[in-house]
């Protein structure tokens, strides 16, 4: 178990070298001279200058990668354009937001999606079960910037029960946090409780009618046994493969349900910085994003390794 | 010795709901199982053998099956009407099960020891220490070497004949009375085959339990059998004591199973097959179902459902021509052949 964590890590080193090339690729791919660009049309030749300077845009490519390298290893992402600060230091600030707000969703995603799942499979053909995959076909189809929209409408400006958007942190008002937060998280959420409730409902209704479900109800075991112990632990091998990528598109979908909901987290940084073309803010976004998404999957792949003991002989 | 029925089955009838409408599996089926006997129940894929036992254990899916019996007494108690809590206390507890595949039989993400030790602990007050040991006993029992390493095994680290044993020592371990043994040896490979019949015998004879032991071969119902229960699409064909049916078969079907089944000892002989295969349970011919195959059938063979006949004691036959077979049998057969 512990060589094959070890493994995993291993293997994430190349992707994350990969990814940070792509994110250094960006300034040099942007067609024409990147600092003019970025300065705009009104910029002076000696703005220009300066501002290729700044960028390190004056240098050899090959020194240019050595100095990018060079300061990624120190943990120096550059200094953000517009914000005029580091942007390690911004995007630690702002990635605990998008993140809580990311693993509510996914607590959602699992709790609502596993249930009704389970629930679908085990009243299989009965009106249960056909309200539930109507549900998540709702769900799959829904785009989540119009359910924002409509739930804003719906539980702010109508009922007044939520907040329309904003962030207050966790640590300082709990209840507030989940106010505000219940809106984002539902609609960035609801795509996959669809897609988890319907992958679990599949799984569970092949699982149910395995021998070894046959072997159990045959020693006598009880229903909810059955289902709990010896179909529940089957069915989330698939489910906890799926987690990771889950994961991923609820940390990147935040960028559009961010902006709606006003939330100042990194998916709205992210965004912002593409609109103003700051370009050091995405590059070092890319590469913060792509090593929390790392970091996830080794434990959705050790959580997986954990619930299946054939993996781990692999 | 007259003996006592542990099990008594009457009039069993099983039917699926399936896309060709209401299918009748298992038809009228009666049949007993004394204490201490090995039953064999016989029969071609899908004349209805496993679905009797799963039928008799409650085990057939209730959205798809309807069984109903007169009776299926069990230990003085008729399973046909109990409630599904009654079902459950004697399922693993006084009525073992094995089954066909040991690959797929067991939760390939469980250790061993934990789906070995589940029925006692669902049966019986015990700890989880009292409970290990006792499936160490139990996996020492059924011949597994290094017992206490393999209860923290998963399955898939197990050849198929080793799972099957760990099958026989989770159908064994609240000591049943009745043991329903579904093909138990047909996916395994044929030395190993051997091995675990004569596991399941010793077994037997230690603790004599009853045993219906379902199988395709006539040479595992030779080796086992006190009584043999011949099955053909879903009804019984022909059942008697085993040395009665092999000496003097009542029916066309179980002559043709005997004749189908290679002799390694004495003359060789081309093996005879029979003709033709079961007919689909939606599209079932009248009267005897075993009609169109038959050699011997005749006109009054389609007019209407056999009756089971008796030509011996505890032997009957649904042949209307049983008596002729019978006698025909006595005869030295074949002299002149």
């Amino acid at each position: 178990m512990l060589a094959y964590t070890l493994r995993r890590i291993a293997q994430a080193v190349p992707i994350l070298l990969l990814v940070s090339l792509i994110s250094f690729g960006i300034m040099q791919l942007v067609p024409g001279d990147p600092a003019a660009v970025l300065a705009g049309p009104n910029a002076t030749p000696d703005e220009l200058i300066k501002l290729r300077q700044t960028l390190g845009l004056d240098k050899s490519l090959l020194s240019q990668i050595m100095i990018f390298y060079g300061n990624l290893f120190q943990g120096d992402l550059g200094y953000s354009i517009i914000l005029g600060e580091p942007v390690l230091k911004v995007v630690l600030e702002r990635s605990p937001i998008s993140i809580s707000l990311a693993l509510y969703s996914l607590a959602l995603t699992v709790i609502l999606g596993l249930s009704i799942g389970v629930i679908a499979a085990m009243k299989h053909n009965r009106w249960i079960d056909q309200a539930a995959m109507t549900f998540a076909l709702i769900g799959v189809s829904v785009p989540n910037f119009w359910l924002g929209l409509v739930m804003i409408v719906l539980f702010s400006v109508h009922l007044g029960w939520l907040p329309t958007g904003g962030y207050v942190p966790f640590f300082e008002d709990p209840v507030g946090w989940f106010l505000a937060a219940t809106m984002p998280a539902l609609s960035l959420a609801m795509m996959q409780i669809g897609l988890l409730a319907r992958l679990t409902r599949s799984t569970m209704l092949e699982v149910l009618g395995q021998d070894y479900i046959r072997t159990a109800r045959a020693k006598g075991a009880s229903e909810p046994r059955v289902i709990i112990k010896h179909a529940m632990s089957n069915v989330l091998i698939p489910v906890v493969t799926v987690l990771g990528m889950i994961l991923s598109v609820l940390l990147s979908g935040s960028v559009i349900v961010e902006t709606i909901f006003a939330v100042p987290g990194i998916g709205a940084l992210l965004g912002n910085a593409i609109l103003g073309r700051d370009y050091p803010m995405i590059q070092g976004g890319l590469i913060f994003v792509a090593a929390v998404l790392l970091i996830l999957n080794i434990v959705v792949d050790v959580l997986y390794a954990w619930l299946d003991p054939r993996v781990r002989v692999q | 010795m007259q003996r006592n029925p542990i099990l008594r089955v009457e009039g069993l009838r099983t039917t699926f709901t399936s896309d060709d409408g209401e299918v009748v599996a298992v038809d009228d089926v009666s049949f007993d199982v004394n204490e201490g006997e090995i039953v064999g129940l016989i029969g071609e894929s899908g004349s209805g053998k496993s679905v009797t036992a799963l039928a008799v254990m409650g085990l057939l899916p209730k959205t798809t099956s309807h069984v109903t019996a007169e009776r299926i007494m069990f230990d003085g108690r008729d399973l046909a009407h109990a409630s599904e809590r009654e079902l459950r206390r004697l399922r693993g507890g006084s009525i073992g099960m094995i089954f066909q595949e040991p690959m797929s039989s067991l939760n390939p993400v469980l250790k061993i020891g934990d789906q070995l030790i589940e029925p006692i602990r669902i049966h019986e007050r015990i700890s989880y220490r009292a409970a290990f040991d006792r499936g160490v006993e139990l996996l020492t029992k059924v011949g597994i070497p290094s017992p206490v390493q393999r209860m923290n095994d998963y399955p898939h680290q197990l050849s198929g004949g080793m799972r099957q044993r760990v099958m026989i020592a989770i159908a064994l371990s609240c000591s049943p009375k009745l043991l329903l043994a579904d093909e138990p040896t047909t996916a395994l490979d044929v030395t190993i085959q051997a091995q675990l019949l004569d596991l399941l015998l010793e077994i037997q004879a230690e603790t004599k339990m009853a045993i219906v032991l379902i199988t395709h071969s006539m040479g595992v119902i030779a080796e086992c059998a006190d009584k043999v229960v011949v099955m053909y699409s879903g009804r019984i064909a022909e059942q008697g004591p085993v040395t009665e049916i092999f000496d003097r078969p009542g029916h066309p079907y179980t002559k043709g199973l005997m004749q189908c089944t290679p002799e390694l000892t004495g003359n060789s002989r081309r093996l005879t097959t029979i003709p033709g295969t079961l007919p689909s349970l939606s599209a079932l011919p009248p009267g005897c179902r075993f009609a169109p195959r038959c050699d011997l059938a005749q006109p009054d063979c389609v007019a209407g459902r056999p009756p089971m006949i008796a030509i011996g004691k505890e032997h009957a036959s649904a042949c209307i021509r049983a008596d002729e077979l019978v006698v025909s049998a006595a005869q030295p057969e074949g002299a002149e052949v």
